[in-house]
């Protein structure tokens, strides 16, 4: 493997979003100062991971992208997935496991060590309906509205931060 | 030289930055714009200074939280009292001195009791800015001829405090009025001395004065120091410099927080709650007005706005109550702090700057702002601790969608173990064993959290050596392992749990307080990242009245962990008259030589789904002992080849699939009882307590189940008016003005 010094910055991005840096060269990024390349390089990254066209926007999470299709900007996962518009809540479009008995937490944890209580919390496995990939586990209490972690404001980040127009129309 | 008050020019720097947005009123930085190197090289000295200083503070302090464990920090301040420069160390305090220093000014102190050369104030009260009482503060002020310059402020966690229950930290006072001795932002010396009844007060409020008092020469010696290096560095630049310089230090580090948060993040809304779970029913001799069962329910959103601001809001969380665990601004500023300084501000540029660029709207009367005068905070950090824990994970979801996934890295909760009664000198004592500052972390963005890492609240912390423990307390280490399968799964595992086995030694009156934060009692710290799960949970064990010196005197091997201990406690070939082993927070019945405690601290969350584990970290942990074979089959569907594993992982997938619903059909399906709201008393209870403050839950549960009524309306809690402390100034905070 050549060293970070005698790679381009897209092809450390590339390897750090496909996970195949060493320890040293992770820290090597750590230790450097932050390149404005980077999300480019990133999205530019996943889109060869991915088997599907739409441009993507912005990465979600792992395996979770917001991307733009037909002028629209929608939640899509890397099996392909669409998963609704981009500030919804994608998590009612996956399916879901939920596990609320200490036997199904048991599927899940050692017998000696399991102490959560199913009286208190419940565990929401969201999976990508294409690939069985869990894309999210919600430990909330019973009856908790289910929520998405993040709505970016994605006009604010591309016009002010990036300095271009979004690609879509929201 | 300024005649003005401290008070007009504390006055003036906050009209000035209302004004313009900028700190001191600074549009232009003319001393870094004029000589950028001269300005580096002005700070280098300031923070050389005082990190060198820190070094040796910890050579002339006595306990071993400061000695051995790192817990304290030394900074610089403004007349005004706004942070300049700080040491390493615990973070917390960077604003948190600051605050003690305006109370100090806004609180007529320059009148009564005068502020002159030589003067020493101390403050660990939560309405100046502290955290809680263990966290004492020392203070002194600088001067040029007649004129303040500036103040040097040292904090050190003080093991004990003069707590009802005797460590530091109480886990079961319902007040203020258990929580051990209150220093409130008074003057304890002058001419560099602490005053002799200052000190006689701490050998009458304390078990073990000696660790406090020595701190506190520790800290006077090392502001004294800074105070003297400040001269040299004063006559090297001038005093117009140094004045001018030091502002623009603030401002500065306030433009390069937003613009680290522009270039790093994204913006938008983030969501998350925490909801550490509480049980003091079980304890036989707790305060009537403390003998409850209850869930702390703590709602998070935060935005992060187009300007890079960093903007927090809770409304929507529970009340204050008699228990130790609520906070205060003091506290929630600090817990911000450790989060800012340990995730974006960890370039050495650590002052007020990055303060002005960030805003907690903390609601009155919740467990984030309690507003009743006598409301206790001694351990505050059973909530703080799981919400910025909560809050790094947020910020995690921002650094993956910028494309910075090498920055995310998650916490673990604090669980901690307290010992109270006579030591092996025959003294009293009280303390909490600080090698919980060596817990594991979350998992990062692109590996396994530290397995014996730092806590949230210290990122120099340590376990120390187990030695240290046993010369702190009447205690033998009989084990300190770690536990298989006992990690948050993902693709990335939280570091995994570890363990602490003890046996009492040469004390015959000996007890202990046992918890953890937002993972004891069945609850659950917080979520992971992106599919990664929570841990299973935590264990403590205390065991009474043992058989130990029967295994001694024959040569057996003793238990050397807590599932070990409780197994042969079972059998019955290890005896005792009573014993505990489960997931409650616990204070044993008095504790004599041979008797045994452990705990098992809590292991990271994880990141990723587990199936997507790469096999060779997989193989790893199995090497070193930290999964089993059947928990990493089950939870990474590993096998010993890889094409198998690549099969097991794609039957798991599909069986997944065919397990699950359409979220939709589950939302339908539980429509019914969310109406109905069935639920069980505590988690019922803990949403009427959320309705009682607010109706931000209210109203996000009825639009996403689609309801006309909320079901949880009675709290079973007597309604009282319990007053906010009256007649001085002291730091507050609000909800988010409504649009």
């Amino acid at each position: 493997m050549p060293s970070t010094e005698d790679r381009s910055s897209q092809e450390l991005t590339t390897a750090l979003v496909e996970r195949k840096l060493s320890w040293e060269e992770l820290l090597h990024l750590m230790r450097s100062p932050k390149e404005a390349s980077r999300f480019d390089e990133t999205i530019s990254a996943h889109q060869g991971l991915v088997d599907w066209p739409e441009p993507i926007l912005l990465p979600l999470g792992e395996n979770l992208y917001i991307v733009a299709k037909d002028g629209q900007a929608i939640v899509k996962t890397r099996a392909g997935a669409e998963l609704g518009p981009w500030n919804g809540n994608w998590k009612m479009n996956c399916h879901v496991i939920v596990r609320r008995t200490r036997e199904e937490l048991l599927e899940i944890y050692p017998e000696e060590h399991l102490t959560i209580d199913p009286d208190l919390i419940e565990l929401r496995e969201f999976v990508c309906p294409v690939s069985g990939t869990l894309l999210d586990v919600d430990v909330v209490p019973p009856g908790f509205p289910v929520e998405v972690d993040f709505t970016p404001d994605l006009e604010v980040f591309y016009r002010d931060w990036l300095g271009r127009e979004l690609p879509v129309a929201l | 030289m300024t005649n003005r008050t401290l008070l007009a020019r504390l006055e003036e720097s906050e009209r000035l930055f209302n004004q313009t947005g900028h700190y001191q009123g600074l549009q232009t930085l003319e001393n870094l714009e004029a000589d950028p190197l001269k300005f580096e090289s002005f700070h280098s000295r300031l923070l050389s200074t005082i990190i060198s200083t820190r070094e040796t503070m910890k050579y002339i302090a006595a306990s071993p939280a400061v000695r051995d464990f790192e817990e304290f920090v030394i900074g610089l301040y403004t007349p005004e009292g706004d942070a300049v420069a700080l040491s390493t160390g615990i973070m917390v305090h960077v604003h948190t001195l600051s605050e003690f220093i305006k109370f100090i000014i806004k609180n007529g102190y320059e009148n009564n009791p005068g502020i002159r050369p030589g003067d020493i104030f101390e403050n660990n009260e939560v309405w100046a800015g502290g955290v809680h009482t263990p966290d004492v503060m020392t203070l002194i002020p600088v001067f040029h001829d007649d004129e303040l310059i500036a103040w040097v402020g040292a904090v050190s966690h003080e093991l004990e405090a003069g707590t009802y229950e005797g460590p530091g930290m109480s886990v079961l006072t319902p007040d203020r009025y258990g929580e051990g001795l209150h220093i409130s932002a008074e003057k304890v010396g002058e001419n560099d001395e602490f005053r002799n009844d200052y000190l006689v007060r701490l050998r009458m409020g304390l078990r073990n004065a000696n660790w406090w008092i020595l701190d506190d020469k520790a800290k006077l010696s090392g502001c004294v120091m800074v105070r003297e290096a400040l001269r040299d560095i004063v006559d090297t630049f001038g005093l117009d410099y140094y004045k001018a310089a030091t502002k623009e230090l603030i401002e500065e580090g306030r433009r390069e927080f937003l613009k680290r948060v522009r270039t790093t993040l994204v913006p938008g809304t983030y969501r998350g709650f925490t909801m550490p779970v509480h049980k003091r029913s079980h304890v036989p001799f707790v305060h009537p007005l403390a003998k409850n069962d209850f869930i702390d329910f703590v709602r998070e959103e935060m935005t992060i706005t187009a300007e890079g601001q960093i903007e927090l809001d809770y409304e929507g969380s529970t009340g204050w109550s008699f228990h130790p665990f609520n906070c205060a601004p003091g506290p929630m500023n600090g817990g911000f702090w450790i989060t800012l300084t340990q995730l974006l501000n960890y370039d050495g540029r650590v002052n007020d700057g990055a303060y002005l660029a960030v805003r907690q709207f903390l609601p009155q009367g919740s467990i984030v702002n309690a507003s009743y005068s006598g409301v206790a905070t001694s351990l505050a950090w059973w909530t703080l601790i799981p919400i910025f824990a909560n809050v790094w994970r947020l910020l995690g979801i921002a650094s993956y969608a910028r494309g910075f996934t090498e920055e995310i890295l998650m916490s673990t909760p604090t669980c901690m173990v307290g010992v109270t009664g006579f030591d092996q000198f025959g003294g009293p004592t009280g303390y909490n064993n600080f090698e919980m500052a060596g817990e594991s972390f979350g998992a990062r963005g692109v590996a396994d959290g530290l397995d014996c890492g730092s806590p949230i609240w210290n990122s120099e912390g340590i376990q120390g050596d187990a030695e240290v423990w046993e010369l702190t307390g009447p205690n033998a280490y009989l084990g300190r392992s770690f536990i298989a399968d006992h990690h948050g799964y993902g693709r990335y595992r939280g570091g995994s749990a570890w363990e602490s086995l003890w046996m009492v030694r040469n004390s015959q009156l000996v007890n202990v307080t046992i918890s953890g934060s937002g993972c004891m009692n069945g609850g659950v710290f917080h979520k992971g990242l992106f599919g990664g799960y929570p841990p299973p949970g935590w264990k403590c064990l205390w065991a009474a009245g043992t058989n130990i010196a029967e295994f001694i005197e024959r040569g057996d091997k003793l238990p050397s962990s807590l599932a070990e201990a409780a197994r042969l406690l079972e059998e019955g070939t290890l005896t005792a008259t009573d014993w505990y082993y489960g997931p409650d927070n616990q204070w044993s019945p008095n504790l004599v030589d041979g008797d045994l405690f452990g705990v098992e601290y809590y292991g990271g969350v994880g990141y990723g789904d587990p199936l997507e584990r790469d096999t060779a970290m997989i193989e790893k942990d199995l090497s070193n002992g930290l999964m089993t074979v059947d928990g990493a089959s089950a939870v990474y569907g590993y096998r010993s080849d890889p094409a198998a594993t690549d099969v097991e992982r794609d039957r798991v997938r599909q069986a997944r699939l065919t397990r699950a619903i359409p979220a939709q059909e589950w939302w339908a399906q539980e429509k019914s009882r969310a109406a109905a709201g069935t639920v069980s008393p505590m988690v019922a209870h803990m949403y009427a307590r959320s309705a009682k403050l607010s109706a931000a839950l209210v109203e996000q549960y009825k639009e996403f189940w689609q309801l006309d009524e909320f079901p949880y309306t009675e709290t079973g809690e007597p309604d009282f008016t319990a007053p906010p402390p009256t007649g001085f100034y002291y730091p507050t905070s609000s909800s988010r003005p409504k649009a």
